[in-house]
């Protein structure tokens, strides 16, 4: 089975699952909006791979796909310390801070500012 | 709940008279959007398996796509999760970090590799965005 055969059959997968699950009572809000948001994400992502011109165009494409997720993502986070879900006992906190920090000091790098 | 949404939500929405229909749960409207949006995921499927991208955005798109397939994964998870536990929001926490390092992650090569120009469109929105975060992590790091 090739690569991309591949990723289509566990996002079938990943689909059908979901059908099932909307079938249950009392699904939580949060878990709705986790589906949409996921949703949303595997639906931009497809169009752009089919929509892409060429190798070059899908590149640039997938270039500001992954910095618009990564802004968007890391409001979820913010979100997330700000409410109190997720805070320095969090598994994985300490690694993504030293991640934003460092990410935060290339994008200042690239636009100029002081760090 | 879960009947009105087997018998389609924005049906019974419609037959409510129009002061109720603001009261009609939000949850009703989302779930509305998750089947809309898997309807429209099975197609693009399907546009994708017609049409093949060109050759070399293959590779990279397949595994970019594998992301997504597996954020769409945990997100099923989180479901399975909260049938049996309080811990939710902790879960989705937990996942959302995880997402997030990975594509701050890819950000970061793409910024190690100068493929990012400085005028991209939505850099000063994530900028700010690092910005806030890195303080409010700071903050939280040192309570």
């Amino acid at each position: 089975m090739s690569d991309l055969n591949h990723a289509v059959d566990q996002l079938q997968q990943a689909l059908n699952e979901i059908d099932v699950k909307l079938a249950w009572d009392d699904l939580p809000m949060a878990a709705l909006e986790e589906f949409k948001a996921a949703l949303d994400n595997v639906r931009t992502s497809l169009l752009a791979l089919i929509g892409a011109a060429d190798a070059s165009d899908y590149q640039r494409s997938l270039r500001r796909l992954r910095l618009h997720r990564a802004a968007q993502v890391c409001h979820s986070v913010f979100s997330s310390v700000i409410d109190g879900t997720v805070g320095p006992a969090t598994p994985g906190i300490t690694e993504f801070k030293a991640t934003v920090d460092e990410t935060l000091k290339q994008v200042e790098r690239l636009i100029g500012r002081r760090v | 709940m879960a009947k009105a949404r087997d018998e389609g939500t924005d049906h019974d929405v419609e037959h409510l008279p129009e002061h109720l229909q603001d009261l009609h749960p939000v949850a009703e409207t989302i779930d509305a959007d998750v089947r809309r949006g898997v309807k429209e995921v099975t197609e693009a499927l399907a546009m994708l398996q017609a049409r093949k991208p060109p050759g070399n955005a293959m590779s990279e798109g397949v595994r970019y796509l594998g992301l997504e397939v597996d954020s769409l994964r945990q997100s099923v998870w989180a479901v399975l999760k909260a049938q049996n536990a309080g811990d939710l929001a902790g879960f989705i926490g937990r996942v959302r970090i995880r997402r997030a390092n990975e594509l701050c992650q890819d950000v970061l090569a793409d910024l190690y590799t100068d493929t990012v120009p400085s005028n991209m469109p939505g850099l000063r929105v994530f900028h700010a965005m690092l910005q806030e975060l890195a303080e409010v992590l700071e903050v939280r790091n040192n309570e």
